[in-house]
């Protein structure tokens, strides 16, 4: 492959696991069918950017960063209300009532985290501070910070994965692997 | 041809997700994701729940013991900037 240029051929070999990664994002393959659209869009548009190095990974880049911006946008056109008094149409990222449900399930499951998680995600989540910045604070060492995170994380999907959804038993969770230190 | 292998942990998919990476490291983060669907789907569900306890902040912070303390933490930064 010449640096800078990809043929549709491979383009296409890259699209069921970019649909995929969508679906994982936006949880709805009606938008999931929509991000990939705009993302190959977006990687025809730009493909002098492309490297030549590895497609798939830069298209997934691109994914991201589509979708990261297509929520912001939606959040920053909506208003920040209490989710049990608000009326869909209010809540700032297009719920339908499986989106409201979902981000009933993130607060509460937070909530049950304990206080080093809830700390650690909300200065790195919330609060977007850089790893050493929280470091700084918490008096840990980064490598700590960095420990937390991933615990919280995992812990904060576990309990999502156990949560019922509309009050029945949901179908059990896609395992995505045993949470082990390393992935390779 | 000399194969390298670089060890990618969990930690690195969050450091990933939280744009702590940079250059080459970066670059291999993307590359493995881009080959394994699991370690890939595994991040898209952080990637997407980081956003989400980011969206829902002030419910997030009704729980009054967590923000003063993160209160209390950003403080200390403001005070080491001032």
């Amino acid at each position: 492959m010449d640096a800078h240029t990809f043929t549709v051929t491979e383009l296409n070999h890259c699209l069921p696991a970019l649909n995929r990664f969508a679906l994982t994002l936006t949880r709805s393959p009606d938008r999931a069918s929509d991000l990939v659209q705009d993302c190959v869009e977006r990687c025809i548009r730009k493909q002098h950017l492309f490297d030549g190095q590895n497609l798939r990974s830069w298209m997934f880049t691109v994914c991201r960063r589509v979708f990261l911006n297509q929520l912001r946008k939606e959040r920053s056109r909506g208003q920040s209300v209490e989710l049990e008094d608000a009326p869909a149409s209010t809540l700032s990222i297009d719920p339908s009532q499986e989106e409201t449900m979902h981000y009933h399930d993130v607060v509460q499951s937070f909530r049950e985290l304990p206080l080093n998680d809830k700390v650690v995600l909300s200065l790195i989540a919330i609060e977007g501070l850089k790893y050493e910045e929280a470091a700084e604070l918490l008096d840990v060492p980064v490598g700590t910070v960095r420990s937390r995170l991933s615990r919280a994380r995992s812990r904060l999907r576990d309990m999502l994965d156990s949560k019922p959804l509309d009050g029945t038993n949901r179908a059990a969770p896609v395992s995505v692997g045993v949470c082990a230190p390393n992935f390779t | 041809m000399r194969s390298e292998f670089h060890l990618i942990t969990e930690q690195d998919i969050h450091a990933y997700i939280d744009g702590e990476l940079r250059g080459v490291r970066r670059r291999e983060v993307e590359k493995f994701l881009a080959e394994r669907s699991l370690p890939l789907e595994r991040a898209a569900r952080y990637l997407r729940n980081t956003f989400d306890l980011s969206s829902m902040r002030e419910l997030i912070y009704a729980d009054r013991a967590l923000k003063n303390e993160v209160d209390r933490l950003l403080a200390r930064r403001k005070q080491r900037f001032s």
